[in-house]
C-alpha cells in the first residue's frame, strides 16, 4: 500500500526532495567560508542571547527590585546594529589608508587617560566627558589591530628576519605599557595574542617568531625584578593565589563555579538561577553573565553560546581566508584573536580556570561601549567579506550590499 | 603573492584548529562542572542558600491551684541585623583587617584589629593610616581595586556611583604605611540605616553604634576558613527588648521595604510575676553557659548545624521534607532537644520540671540571599510549646504565710536568721503553702548574686525543706511509736502516769524539764499538752530507739521529699548501729534533740499522720501528677492504737486550748478561738539561748483538713508565742477565704 501511494504521487515527492536539495545547497553557499553570514548570524544570535539573559539578570537581589538593564541593553543593541551596518559600509581601503591616524588617535587618548582620567576602583581607565564615559583601552584594541594590519601588509619579506619584527613589537609595546600603567592587566593580556596571530598570518618566519616568543618568556622574570614595582609584583602574586582572597576576588570565582554546577544539564530555567537571584554571584549582568547563562540555561545552552562564538571566530577566519587583500585578512585575524582571548579569559574566569579580571564578555555583557565596539569590529570584517572579489585588483570596491 | 597567500591560508587553518581546541577546552570544563561534578555543586549551592531557622518553643507557665501564674514567658522584640548589611564600613573594616592579618594572629588579635579599624573609620579618621606587612600591600591594592564588593553590597544608594576608595602607597623595603581614603558619600551612607533605626526606636544612634561595634569582629574564633563571609552575614542584636511600640514602628518600616538587612525577632523572656513570693519553690532559669553548650553539643542535645548525632525523623514527615532536611544537615527536633539559647531551669520547679516546661523547638528551612534576607519557607515543622504546670500551692495563703513569717522574724529573731512554714492538705497530700524567709527574687537573681551569697541570712536557703532539730514537735511521734509496744509486762498504756520532778539525772548528764518545778504525775495526753520532757525521756528509755526510728522512717524522716523541689535536706535520723550509742542518745531521741534533724515539711507530715490517724498520703506539689493510691496505702499500713492516738490528739488540742497548761493557749498566740490541735517546740540550736521556735498541728481538730508546721530560727522566745501567730494568720485567712465563697 505504501509503495502504491508513493508511486501514485511521484511529483509531490520529487518536489519535496528538490526543495531540500535547493535549500541545503543555498545554505552551503551562504555559509561557505568567507560568507558574510558566518559573521552576521552568530553576532545576531549572541545579541539576542545577551538581551534575554541580561533581562533575566536584571533582578537586583540587594534592593529586591528588577532594574532596567534589559531595556537599556536593547537600546545599546540597536546602537550596535547601527554600528555594524555603518562599519560594513566603511571601505577596508579607507581604514588601511588611515590606519596610522586611527592608531595615533587611540594612543593619544590612552596617554590622555593617565593625565585627565578618572580614578575608579584604584584604576585609571576612564575619560569622562559629561554623561559619556570613554574607555580608551577598549578602542585601543581595535586601533591596534588596524594599525598592525596597516603596517604588516607592507612588511612582506622583511618579516622573515628577526629585525622585521621590531616595528610591530614597538607598535604593540607602547600601548601595552600604557594600559599596564593604568593598571589594567586584563586588557593588556589581549594585545600580545593579537600581535602574534597577525604576525603568524602575515607570514613571519618561524625562527623569528619562536625567538621573539622565547625572548618574551625570558623577559618576564627580568621584568619581574627590574621593571615592575614591588606592589605590581605583589598584585601579580595575588592573581596567582586566589585562595588568599577568599574574602574578595576568589569569592566571586567560587560562587560562580557553584552556580554553573548548580545549572547542571538542563539549567534552572530563565530567571530561576538561585545563586544569581539571591545575590551570591556579583556583577552577574556584566562580567559574570556567562554564569547566569550556564546556571539558568544549563549545559546545552552554555555550549550553544560557546558554539556561537566558535562559529563567529571561524567566520572571521573564513573572511580572512577568502579575501585576497592583505589588510582585510590581517584585520580579520586580529579581531578574531582578540575575541578568542577575551572570551577564553572571561568564560575561563566564570568556570574557575582563569583569574578574575575585569574583562567583559563580548556581545553578552551589559554595557554599551563594549557592545558598540565589537559590533563595529565585526561589521568591518563583514565589509571585508562582501568586497573580497570586487577589491581584488582594484583599490576601491563598489558600495557594500548586504549579502 | 600566491606563495604568500598559500602560506596565509595554511596558517589561518592552523589558527582555526587552535580555536577549535580552545572551544573544546572550555566545553570540557563546562561539562566537568555541569555534568560530572554537578551533584556536589548543586549540594554546595543549596548549602549556600538554604538555612535552618529554629523556631523556639514557648516555655510552659507554672500556675498555682487557681491559675495565678508563678512563672510565665513574656514576648520581647529584638532588632537584629547582619552588621555588614547595616553599615558598609563593617565590611570595609573586615576586608582591611583581613589584608593586615599576620600568621601569628590569634582569633582575639583579628577581632581587636577589626574593631579598631571600624572604630577609626566610624570616627571619620581621614585618611586612615594603617601599617601593613609587605605582602598585605599588594592585597590592599587589590582590595581597593575590587572594592565594588564592599560598596555595592553595603550601600544601596551609592552602589550606582563608583566606589571612591583610593589607596596610596609609600612603599618601603619591609613594611608600608597605607593611607586609605573613604569617600564622604560612603561615610554618610554608612550612617543612614543606623540613624533611621535610632529615630524609629527613639534612642540615641550611639547606642546602636555600640552594639554594632560589639558585633564587629565577632565570631573569628568559630569561623572556619571558608566561612569568613558567613561570619559577616550572621545576625547580631542591634537593640534588645525594644518594646511593643518601637517594634511596631520597625515592622512598619520593614513592610515599606526600608531598613534593608534589618530584622525584627521575637523571643520569649522568662519572668516570675510573683517575684520572691515563690522564689525558692519555682526557682529560676538561665541560658546555657559555654561549657554546658559544649557538653550538650557533644551529646547531640543541642540543635544547630554542627549537631553531629543522627536522630530519627518524625514519622509524619514527607519524603521531600526528609531529603530537604538531609541537605541542610539538620535533624528534626525530638523530645530532649533544646536550642542553645533556650533558657534552662537552674533551680526549683524550673529545673526539676525542665523537660515538661521547655517543649520542643520547631524548624523552618528558608532560602537566604547573600544579604541575609529570607525568601519563603521550603519546610516548616511547628514548635511544640512546653506544657503548663499547675501546682497545688495556694498563692493567697502563701502570701499570708510569708508576711507572717517576716513579721515573726523581725519581732523575735536575731537579725540574719530565717523562718519557714509548710501547710499540707491531708486529704490528698497537696502542699498548700511552702514558704521560707528571707527570700530572693528570681527576676533579679544574676545581678544581685553577690549580695545573695554574702548575706548572713542566707536568702538562697530553702528553709521549708531545710533541717532543724525538731524539739518538742517530735513528742507526738514518740507517743505514737509506743502504741502497740510492750512496756514492762503490759502493752503501753497512754493513761499510765509518769512523774515529772523537773529533773532527771540517773546518768552523768542530767536532763531537765522546761518546767523546773516539775509537772508531777502525767499521762500521755497531759505530757503532750504541757510538753513534759521527763515523760518522753522516760518513755523513750523504756521503748528503746528502734520503734521510734522505725516509725520516723515510715513517716519520711531522714529522706528527701518526693516532690520536685531543689535544695531539700534529708534531715538526720541517728543510727544506733553505727558508732557508740549511749543512753543519753535514746533520751535525746525522746525529746527531739541531739543529732536529730527534720524539715518543717517532714514535721507537717508528722502532724498529718496524727490528724489522719494513719500514715500520711504522699506529698503532691503538681496537680496533674499521678493521684496517690490512697486506698491501697491505707489497707497496707497499720493504724495506730486508737487510745494512744486519742491521747495524742487530745493533748494537742489541749495545747492550744487548755488555759495555763497548754503551751499554745496564751491569748496572744491567737489559736484559742480556732478549732486547732497543735504541738509547740523550742529546740536548742547549738549552745546558748538560741532556739528554733516550732509549732505543728492540724486543723480543724474535729475533722482535720490541713496539717502544718512552722519554724522560726534563732529566737529567744517560746515556740508557741513565736510560731503560733503564723498559723493563726494563715488559718484566719483561709477561714475568710471560705467565708467569701
Amino acid at each position: 500500500m505504501t509503495s502504491v501511494a508513493a508511486t501514485a504521487n511521484p511529483t509531490a515527492t520529487s518536489r519535496l526532495s528538490d526543495l531540500v536539495v535547493v535549500l541545503s545547497r543555498g545554505l552551503a553557499v551562504l555559509l561557505r567560508p568567507g560568507s558574510g553570514l558566518s559573521v552576521v548570524l552568530p553576532v545576531a544570535g549572541l545579541l539576542i542571547v545577551g538581551l534575554v539573559f541580561i533581562d533575566s539578570a536584571s533582578f537586583d537581589a540587594r534592593s529586591a527590585r528588577t532594574l532596567a538593564y534589559g531595556k537599556k541593553q536593547l537600546i545599546w543593541a540597536v546602537a550596535g546594529a547601527l554600528a555594524f551596518a555603518t562599519a560594513c559600509r566603511v571601505r577596508p581601503s579607507f581604514l588601511a589608508r588611515h590606519a596610522w591616524l586611527i592608531y595615533g588617535l587611540a594612543l593619544a587618548l590612552l596617554a590622555a587617560v593617565l593625565v585627565v582620567g578618572t580614578r575608579v576602583n584604584g584604576a585609571n581607565r576612564w575619560i569622562v566627558l559629561g554623561p559619556v564615559r570613554i574607555t580608551p583601552s577598549e578602542f585601543m584594541k581595535l586601533a591596534l589591530v588596524i594599525g598592525l594590519a596597516g603596517q604588516l601588509r607592507y612588511e612582506g619579506e622583511r618579516l622573515r628576519r628577526l629585525s622585521g619584527l621590531v616595528r610591530p613589537f614597538l607598535l604593540t609595546g607602547v600601548p601595552l605599557l600604557l594600559v599596564l600603567r593604568q593598571p589594567d592587566l586584563g586588557t593588556s593580556l589581549t594585545f600580545l595574542p593579537a600581535l602574534f596571530a597577525m604576525l603568524f598570518v602575515a607570514g613571519a618566519g618561524r625562527r623569528p617568531l619562536l625567538i621573539s616568543l622565547g625572548a618574551l618568556a625570558a623577559a618576564v622574570p627580568v621584568a619581574w625584578f627590574t621593571v615592575l614595582h614591588r606592589y605590581q609584583r605583589m598584585r601579580i602574586l595575588a592573581f596567582l593565589d586566589p585562595e588568599e582572597h577568599a574574602l574578595g576576588v576568589a569569592y566571586q570565582s567560587i560562587q560562580s563555579v557553584i552556580a554553573v554546577g548548580n545549572g547542571g544539564l538542563d539549567g534552572c530555567g530563565l530567571g530561576m538561577g538561585t545563586m544569581g537571584r539571591l545575590g551570591f554571584v556579583p556583577a552577574r549582568h556584566t562580567d559574570f553573565i556567562f554564569t547566569v547563562i550556564a546556571e539558568e540555561g544549563g549545559f546545552w545552552v552554555a555550549t550553544g553560546v560557546l558554539a556561537l562564538y566558535l562559529w563567529l571566530l571561524l567566520g572571521l577566519l573564513g573572511v580572512a581566508l577568502a579575501t585576497r587583500e592583505p589588510f582585510g585578512r590581517l584585520a580579520a585575524t586580529g579581531v578574531a584573536a582578540i575575541l578568542a582571548v577575551q572570551v577564553a579569559i572571561n568564560v575561563g574566569m566564570t568556570l574557575g580556570i582563569a583569574p578574575v579580571t575585569g574583562l567583559p564578555l563580548p556581545f553578552l555583557s551589559y554595557g554599551g561601549s563594549s557592545l558598540v565596539l565589537w559590533c563595529g569590529a565585526t561589521g568591518c570584517a563583514f565589509g571585508v567579506a562582501t568586497r573580497r572579489v570586487a577589491t581584488f585588483g582594484r583599490r576601491d570596491g563598489p558600495p557594500a550590499r548586504l549579502l | 603573492m600566491s606563495h604568500d597567500s598559500d602560506l596565509a591560508q595554511h596558517r589561518l587553518r592552523l589558527l582555526q584548529v587552535g580555536f577549535f581546541i580552545l572551544a573544546a577546552l572550555l566545553v570540557s570544563r563546562l561539562a566537568q562542572l555541569q555534568l560530572i561534578n554537578s551533584e556536589t555543586l548543586v549540594a554546595r549551592a543549596q548549602a549556600t542558600r538554604r538555612h535552618v531557622r529554629w523556631l523556639p518553643a514557648v516555655r510552659g507557665s507554672i500556675l498555682d491551684r487557681r491559675g495565678t501564674p508563678l512563672a510565665s514567658s513574656r514576648p520581647v522584640y529584638d532588632v537584629v541585623a547582619a552588621p555588614v548589611a547595616v553599615d558598609p564600613l563593617v565590611r570595609l573594616a573586615a576586608s582591611l583587617a583581613w589584608a593586615m592579618r599576620r600568621r601569628s594572629d590569634t582569633a582575639d588579635d583579628r577581632c581587636h584589629r577589626e574593631r579598631d579599624i571600624y572604630q577609626r573609620l566610624l570616627a571619620g579618621e581621614q585618611p586612615l593610616q594603617v601599617e601593613v606587612g609587605p605582602v598585605a600591600t599588594g592585597q590592599l591594592i587589590k582590595l581597593a581595586r575590587r572594592n565594588d564588593l564592599t560598596v555595592a553590597v553595603a550601600a544601596p544608594e551609592s552602589s550606582r556611583h563608583d566606589p571612591d576608595i583610593a589607596v596610596d602607597l609609600e612603599a618601603t623595603a619591609a613594611a608600608a604605611t597605607v593611607l586609605i581614603h573613604v569617600s564622604e558619600e560612603t561615610l554618610s551612607a554608612s550612617r543612614h540605616t543606623v540613624e533611621h533605626l535610632a529615630s524609629l526606636l527613639a534612642c540615641e544612634s550611639e547606642a546602636i553604634d555600640q552594639s554594632l561595634a560589639k558585633s564587629v569582629g565577632h565570631g573569628h574564633a568559630a569561623a572556619q576558613p571558608g566561612e569568613r563571609r558567613a561570619r559577616l552575614r550572621q545576625r547580631r542584636p542591634l537593640a534588645r527588648d525594644v518594646g511593643f511600640d518601637a517594634a511596631a514602628r520597625v515592622e512598619e518600616a520593614l513592610a515599606r521595604d526600608q531598613l534593608a538587612g534589618v530584622h525584627l525577632e521575637v523571643r520569649a523572656v522568662r519572668c516570675w510575676p510573683l517575684g520572691a513570693l515563690t522564689g525558692h519553690l519555682v526557682g529560676r532559669t538561665a541560658k546555657l553557659n559555654a561549657s554546658e553548650v559544649a557538653t550538650l553539643r557533644s551529646q547531640g542535645q543541642i540543635l544547630d548545624r554542627s549537631s553531629a548525632a543522627p536522630r530519627p525523623l518524625p514519622a509524619d514527615l514527607s519524603a521531600t521534607a526528609r531529603t530537604l532536611l538531609r541537605q541542610v544537615k539538620a535533624r528534626a527536633p525530638l523530645q530532649g532537644d533544646r536550642l542553645f539559647d533556650d533558657p534552662k531551669g537552674r533551680s526549683g520547679l524550673e529545673s526539676r520540671l525542665d523537660q515538661r516546661l521547655k517543649g520542643t523547638p520547631g524548624l523552618r528551612v528558608v532560602e537566604r540571599d547573600a544579604f541575609g534576607r529570607d525568601h519563603g519557607a521550603l519546610l516548616e515543622i511547628p514548635p511544640h510549646d512546653g506544657t503548663d504546670v499547675r501546682l497545688t500551692l495556694d498563692v493567697e495563703l502563701q502570701e499570708t504565710a510569708v508576711a507572717a513569717l517576716d513579721e515573726a522574724c523581725s519581732e523575735w529573731s536575731t537579725p540574719g536568721s530565717g523562718a519557714a512554714a509548710a501547710f499540707i492538705d491531708i486529704r490528698d497530700g497537696a502542699i498548700r503553702v511552702l514558704a521560707s524567709a528571707p527570700r530572693y527574687d528570681p527576676n533579679h537573681f544574676s545581678h544581685r548574686y553577690g549580695d545573695l551569697v554574702t548575706d548572713p541570712a542566707k536568702p538562697l536557703l530553702h528553709r521549708a525543706v531545710g533541717s532543724y532539730p525538731p524539739g518538742s514537735t517530735w513528742k507526738p511521734l514518740v507517743g505514737l511509736a509506743a502504741s502497740g509496744y510492750q512496756i514492762g509486762e503490759s502493752l503501753f498504756d497512754p493513761d499510765a502516769t509518769i512523774t515529772c520532778r523537773g529533773r532527771y539525772s540517773e546518768t552523768a548528764r542530767s536532763f531537765s524539764c522546761w518546767n523546773r518545778s516539775g509537772h508531777g504525775p502525767m499521762n500521755l495526753r497531759q505530757a503532750i499538752e504541757g510538753s513534759c520532757n521527763i515523760y518522753f525521756i522516760k518513755l523513750a528509755e523504756r521503748l528503746g530507739p528502734q520503734p521510734i526510728l522505725a516509725l520516723a522512717r515510715r513517716l519520711g524522716f531522714g529522706a528527701s521529699p518526693a516532690i520536685p523541689v531543689t535544695g531539700a535536706r534529708t534531715g538526720n535520723l541517728p543510727d544506733p548501729d553505727s558508732g557508740p550509742w549511749w543512753p543519753g542518745n535514746t533520751r535525746n531521741l525522746g525529746i527531739g534533740q541531739g543529732s536529730l534533724l527534720a524539715s518543717p515539711l517532714q514535721i507537717a507530715q508528722l502532724a498529718a499522720a496524727v490528724a489522719r490517724g494513719n500514715l500520711p498520703l504522699p506529698l503532691r506539689l503538681v496537680t496533674d501528677a499521678t493521684p496517690p493510691l490512697a486506698a491501697g496505702l491505707e489497707s497496707t499500713s497499720t493504724t495506730f492504737n486508737p487510745r494512744v492516738l486519742e491521747a495524742v490528739r487530745r493533748g494537742m488540742f489541749g495545747a492550744a486550748h487548755t488555759p495555763h497548761r497548754g503551751t499554745a493557749s496564751a491569748p496572744d498566740v491567737g489559736l484559742k478561738e480556732l478549732d486547732v490541735a497543735v504541738k509547740t517546740g523550742t529546740a536548742e540550736l547549738g549552745r546558748g539561748r538560741q532556739h528554733a521556735a516550732w509549732i505543728m498541728g492540724y486543723w480543724p481538730a474535729t475533722a482535720p483538713r490541713l496539717a502544718f508546721a512552722v519554724v522560726v530560727e534563732r529566737t529567744a522566745g517560746h515556740g508557741g508565742h513565736v510560731a503560733g501567730p503564723v498559723v493563726s494568720k494563715v488559718l484566719h485567712h483561709l477561714l475568710s477565704q471560705e467565708g467569701d465563697r
